[in-house]
């Protein structure tokens, strides 16, 4: 942040005595929240400063900063509106979902079509989440995350046991953590509940089949889906059976996080932005915490992947606007920023890097890791957030520990959440 | 005497008019006219009263009006009784009274953006303070998750701001502090004790002032949802559910017409709410005519 | 003054006793969530989020430096003083001159005045946040700061009214029928007699809404958008992510900001002190 500081003041200067030699310099702005604590803020001020260095004298861009998703969400849809869209936009598939529905953000693809070279770069998936019917792409994802779940090895092993590929397994090595003094899972009734719920369902049989497509916004059907059931009701052992926290309906983030990164948890399902903290950046852990992590798959050999959680949307109306913002999303998906990406927020892109040995020995282990057991998975499968509308990620949120305390059965929740959509 | 004022009265509302119709008019046509529209990122479709309905069909609209009621009446029967007796207390200048009203009036200093950490902290069920004071004095059986357990949850959160009556404290003092001293020394003349001082004189002339109150907290209850938000969001399975929280929810959905719709109750209720008040306090007659 | 006569009569230790009592409960109910802030400061993520003590096991400076380095808070607690003491100074200006003639005279439109503002008590913000949006890019007043002034004068309005219209009521009418007789005109009447009679009315009004808009947060994001700008309040949030946090350091940033409105009550409450109940003892 200090450096956008020094930013803005030589832009200032630049404005007071450069000002002719300005004149053809074409200035976008980026609306973001990679600010302050976001993971992603490291990443975020290398890729400003690139994009100006690399255009300067051609394009500049500025930012306009936002602390916390929420406020970012509430503004960039008053500003769809007032018809009064930043030219670059970054959220979450449902922020960007909002700005196709506005029909005021850029169809990327013409430009994606003028450029083979950099459609060819992204993987075949990569637009599933930002594609209308028509061929229209209203975003660029930027992201590929392997989702997987962070254990503590050194927990295993004073347990005496292996990390579980079984259901079965898991609930077993949730008995013998809790008897060896740990809590075997750390959640909070929220993003990692459902990461979990996710993982359960997507290891059923049909499960990573349904949450690739369970169906159009307010036709899903839960009740009568065998995997939705059975996941669901593995979801309520993970409570009952003691696997997880006390306070595991808080809905903080911060409450399962604080627990794993503190070695008193054993697990957590988490995707790999997380890495930078278990390594003690930005935050303290118990001593040595980053030795004893490993990241693996879901039990029932199956993970969360996904392209795309992310992306970026232009809402520039001007020609040259449009043109700067184009040519910082091809700078955003340059081999280069998707290497800056993978090494300082642990994150990989939905484009095919070919990293050199040595760039590759310089990405943390764990992200590798992940990356190589995804290859021999039975169900790879998204998140709740991807495969389900908001209303019903709000309900289960709202709904679960009612259900997980045993006030309301299996149907009874399922119904709840189809009802909310 | 007010005709050759006339038009000095008009000057003096007319900012505030201004300011009226610039801000506060067109949100309001826009809650009231949306109501009746469906309205997401595609735009505005007209449909009649079916936010409505399909407000008066859910069961989470239920469970806000109820949890809404509930607030309410603690704000009412609780919160302003507590703030008029710790003004008139104060208001005593008991040694010490300037420390206790800057004391009193910090929480309302601090966002509530750093309470909501410090409650979610106090009732956690893992660490917080609340359970090991109760088992530290043998009440084991009395530990809950007090803000995510379905029947304590809105009792919780309740408690999180009722002994906060530092805003209404203030403007009661300052009331308190335009009484006429000589009403007091004729009281004391004729040997009233203080607490009869206080019946007999000082909690007659607030009637105005705790009326504004009453309207004060009842309006700021119906529109309150950040210490929810930050807390419980409304949960478990809608315990802490207000119609304020309710309105975020649907908004945050993209579900404008029936956030509005909801906003449409909240404003129904609040001026059905304020005519009462006005009329049960007679706010507008002056003490002194 | 106050107290001349009081002086004379003692109050009863057992009342005196139960004063304090009710005054200590009090207490604790406001010491303990604002020491408890105070003090998480001085803590770190993890003692914050998973240990009981109230105190932190070592002080711990971190959380300020990043307050003050990496958030670079002192720098925006001025814009943050600009904008809550205009408009603080605004709506008391404009709340008075509407609040004085309902509480005083009758008018054509008077009852419809007071009803009008009592709907803007009522109006959801979650309702206001397109509208606004929509109002200020329209004015062009959009990034400046007397576009937030303006906006904060129009939302606190109704509920500055209503507490300014509460103090004018029960001031004696009398001096001011004394002043109309003598062929002073309103202008003078509000200027030199209503308003230092009222100041108490004034001062309390004033730190309502200097604290109210303190503590804004998200109107403040939604109309200023250069970091010049920017808010205390809005700095505090760098330090709170969906996934990462800095707790310490926003409770330190807390801390300090906390400080300014503090001073400006102990300023501005010392109007009310003059003519606080008669019946008092000192003591």
């Amino acid at each position: 942040m200090r450096r956008h500081v020094r930013h803005f003041a030589a832009t200032a200067a630049c404005a007071l005595f450069a000002f002719p030699a300005l004149a053809q310099e074409t200035e976008i702005t980026w609306a973001t929240f990679w600010v302050g604590t976001n993971p992603l803020q490291p990443w975020g001020e290398r890729l400003i400063e690139g994009y100006n260095s690399t255009f300067d004298g051609q394009f500049h861009v500025v930012t306009e900063e936002i602390p916390g998703d929420q406020a970012y969400r509430d503004k960039l849809r008053a500003d769809s509106v007032a018809n009064a869209l930043p030219d670059l936009i970054t959220g979450n598939v449902t922020l960007m979902r909002d700005m196709r529905d506005s029909g005021r953000v850029v169809n990327l693809m013409p430009f994606l079509e003028a450029d083979p070279e950099w459609l060819a770069s992204f993987y075949d998936d990569a637009f599933d989440n930002y594609i209308t019917e028509d061929g229209e792409l209203y975003a660029l994802p930027y992201s590929r995350d392997y989702i997987g779940i962070y254990y503590n090895t050194a927990h295993f092993e004073a347990a005496g046991i292996d990390y579980p590929t079984t259901w079965d397994e898991f609930f077993a090595a949730c008995r013998s953590l809790s008897e060896a003094g740990f809590v075997p899972m750390a959640t909070e009734g929220n993003w990692t509940t459902r990461l979990m719920w996710a993982n359960m369902i997507g290891t059923q049989p049909g499960g990573a089949e349904w949450m690739s497509n369970p169906g159009a916004p307010g036709d899903i059907e839960l009740t009568d889906v065998d995997a939705v059931v059975a996941g669901t009701e593995l979801l309520r052992r993970m409570y009952t059976e003691g696997c997880t926290n006390e306070d595991a309906f808080t809905t903080q983030y911060s409450t399962g996080a604080t627990l794993f990164l503190q070695a008193e948890a054993s697990m957590i399902a988490n995707g790999p932005w997380m890495i930078p903290n278990i390594m003690g950046v930005n935050t303290e852990t118990a001593d040595g915490l980053g030795e004893d992590i490993a990241y693996g798959l879901s039990p029932g050999n199956g993970l969360i992947i996904v392209t795309g959680e992310a992306g970026f949307a232009i809402g520039s109306q001007d020609e040259a606007e449009i043109e700067a913002s184009v040519a910082f999303l091809k700078y955003l998906t340059s081999d280069e920023q998707m290497l800056n990406q993978a090494n300082l927020v642990s994150r990989f892109g939905p484009t095919r890097v070919n990293f050199t040995q040595e760039q590759r020995d310089a990405l943390s282990p764990m992200l590798l890791s992940i990356v190589e057991q995804s290859e021999g998975i039975d169900h790879a499968f998204p998140h709740t957030g991807i495969a389900l509308p908001n209303e019903m990620i709000q309900e289960f949120i709202n709904t679960w520990p009612i259900y997980a305390q045993g006030q309301i059965d299996t149907a009874t929740f399922l119904e709840i959440l189809e009802d909310a959509q | 005497m007010q005709r050759h004022f006339g038009f000095s009265i008009f000057l003096s509302l007319l900012p505030a008019l201004l300011l009226f119709a610039t801000f506060l008019a067109l949100p309001f046509f826009t809650i009231l006219v949306t109501s009746f529209f469906e309205w997401n990122a595609r735009g505005l479709t007209f449909n009649g009263g079916a936010n409505y309905l399909e407000l008066w069909d859910s069961r989470s609209f239920t469970s806000a009006i109820r949890n809404t009621a509930i607030w309410v009446g603690a704000a009412v029967l609780l919160h302003v009784p507590l703030a008029v007796l710790v003004a008139i207390i104060l208001s005593r200048r008991l040694r010490g009274w300037k420390v206790f009203r800057t004391l009193f009036f910090l929480p309302n200093i601090v966002s509530y953006s750093a309470l909501a950490i410090v409650f979610l902290g106090f009732y956690n069920a893992r660490y917080g303070a609340l359970n090991m004071v109760l088992a530290d004095i043998g009440l084991e059986h009395l530990q809950t998750d007090w803000l995510f357990n379905f029947n304590t949850a809105l009792y919780a959160l309740i408690a999180t701001w009722i002994f906060h009556v530092g805003l209404y404290m203030i403007i009661i003092m300052a009331e308190i502090s335009s009484i006429p001293e000589d009403l007091y020394e004729a009281a004391t003349i004729d040997g009233a004790s203080e607490i009869d001082q206080d019946l007999k004189i000082t909690l007659p002339l607030l009637r105005n002032v705790i009326g504004t109150c009453m309207i004060l907290t009842v309006t700021q209850s119906l529109i309150y949802f950040e210490g929810i938000f930050l807390t419980t969001s409304g949960g478990p399975a809608n315990a802490t559910l207000n119609l304020s929280m309710a309105t975020y929810r649907a908004f945050e959905n993209f579900d404008w017409g029936e956030a509005n719709a909801i906003g449409m109750h909240i404003l129904t209720l609040g001026v059905v709410a304020i005519i009462v008040i006005r009329r049960l306090f007679r706010i507008g007659e002056h003490d002194f005519d | 003054m106050a107290g001349a006569v009081s002086p004379f009569q003692k109050r009863p230790m057992w009342l005196t006793a139960v004063y304090y009592l009710i005054l200590a409960w009090f207490t604790v109910a406001m010491l303990f969530p604002i020491g408890w802030l105070v003090l998480a400061a001085f803590k770190t993520n993890a003692e914050i989020l998973s240990a009981s003590s109230y105190l932190p096991e070592s002080l711990n400076l971190k959380g300020f430096e990043d307050a003050v380095s990496q958030v670079n808070l002192l720098r925006y607690l001025g814009n943050s003083l600009i904008i809550s003491a205009g408009s603080a100074a605004l709506v008391v200006l404009v709340s008075s001159m509407a609040a004085y003639p309902v509480a005083r005279f009758r008018f054509p439109g008077r009852e419809f005045v007071t009803t009008l503002f009592a709907l803007g008590l009522v109006l959801p913000l979650s309702a206001l946040i397109v509208p606004e949006t929509l109002i200020i890019r329209t004015l062009g007043l959009y990034d400046t700061r007397i576009g937030l002034i303006l906006l904060y004068a129009a939302i606190f309005l109704p509920i500055s009214f209503l507490v300014m219209r509460a103090f004018f009521l029960s001031l004696p009418a009398s001096i001011e029928e004394a002043a109309i007789v003598d062929g002073a005109s309103y202008w003078q009447i509000l200027r030199k007699i209503v308003a230092p009679l009222s100041m108490p009315g004034i001062s309390t009004v004033a730190i309502m809404i200097f604290v109210f808009t303190w503590n804004e947060f998200l109107f403040a994001t939604l109309i200023l958008s250069s970091e010049e700008k920017r808010t205390a309040q809005v700095a505090i949030r760098f330090f709170q992510s969906q996934f990462d946090f800095n707790l310490p350091g926003m409770f330190a940033a807390i801390s300090i900001v906390m400080i300014v409105p503090i001073l400006v009550f102990i300023l501005l409450q010392e109007k009310v002190v003059s003519g606080l109940t008669a019946g008092a003892n000192k003591g």
